[in-house]
């Protein structure tokens, strides 16, 4: 974020691409509020039930509800990001598909 | 487990099922490649079957008040699978529990008369809906949900990103 401003400010990158690491690979799936039958139309109501997957140091979720959260017509309908990282894409793939269940 | 709103969970799993996803072969039109109709749920196979109709004969148990080692229960259960769309027939499924040996079921198919037997080793129903189930051989680990239930007979289920209905009954 710090490089981006200074960036836009006129600095030069300060990172070459050699710098970059690459370490396993991460996959993000965004949980919404919304019908995939349905032309993904948003769904808006009471969030009667939600219990994230059991904690695991590959999972991250970033969300901003809790079981009885209301998700209304006003915000975006995103629930959560829920964030897998493996060894390799088909890893995290996998552990996502645990994460969903 | 989200439930109350309509959610898009399913089609993820059903997106990770995508060979071409997974193989990395697609492009920014996945979806409308892929879902040009949008996205109803995957049709369950005879595998899958099985799992959501031995998860009924456990759960008709558990809601009648047995405990799965009491000679009064439900020992033999018959589970409809209904059909998920307009193409898909209702499946009838007959689930009975070994009389010796409490862990082990036979799963048999009542049109093809195919039988399976099944050791499950351990299942669990959690928060008034999540189902963790433990068996041997080609079922392994499932995890899914039970969306609700009417009268001990109407179970319904959210299983590999669909809605799963299914009738169970104490008699064919």
């Amino acid at each position: 974020m710090e490089q981006q401003i200074l960036i836009s400010a006129g600095h030069h990158l300060e990172y070459k691409q050699d710098d970059i690491k690459i370490n396993g690979h991460s996959v993000e799936y965004r949980v919404y509020a919304e019908d995939p039958s349905r032309n993904f139309l948003p769904s808006i109501g009471l969030l009667t039930k939600y219990k994230e997957p059991d904690a695991h140091e590959h999972i991250r979720i970033d969300t901003g509800v809790q079981e009885g959260s209301e998700i209304s017509m006003y915000y975006d309908p995103m629930i959560s990001k829920l964030i897998t990282w493996g060894e390799d894409r088909k890893t995290a793939m996998d552990l996502l598909d645990n994460a969903f269940d | 487990m989200v439930q109350g709103v309509a959610h898009n969970l399913g089609f993820g799993k059903s997106i990770l099922n995508n060979e071409s996803f997974m193989k990395g072969d697609y492009s920014t039109a996945f979806i409308p490649d892929f879902y040009p109709d949008g996205y109803f749920g995957d049709v369950l196979d005879n595998e899958q079957m099985k799992v959501v109709a031995l998860a009924a004969h456990q759960l008709k148990n558990v809601f009648i008040g047995y405990n799965g080692s009491q000679s009064s229960d439900e020992r033999v259960v018959y589970v409809t699978v209904i059909g998920q769309n307009a193409d898909m027939p209702d499946h009838d499924w007959k689930v009975e529990r070994s009389a010796v040996d409490a862990s082990k079921f036979t799963i048999t198919n009542i049109e093809s008369n195919e039988s399976t037997v099944v050791d499950l080793s351990s299942f669990d129903y959690e928060h008034n809906s999540l189902i963790k189930l433990q068996a041997d051989g080609a079922m392994g680990h499932q995890t899914f949900q039970l969306l609700s239930s009417d009268n001990d007979i109407k179970f319904d289920f959210y299983f590999e990103g669909g809605k799963v209905e299914t009738r169970v009954y104490d008699e064919a």
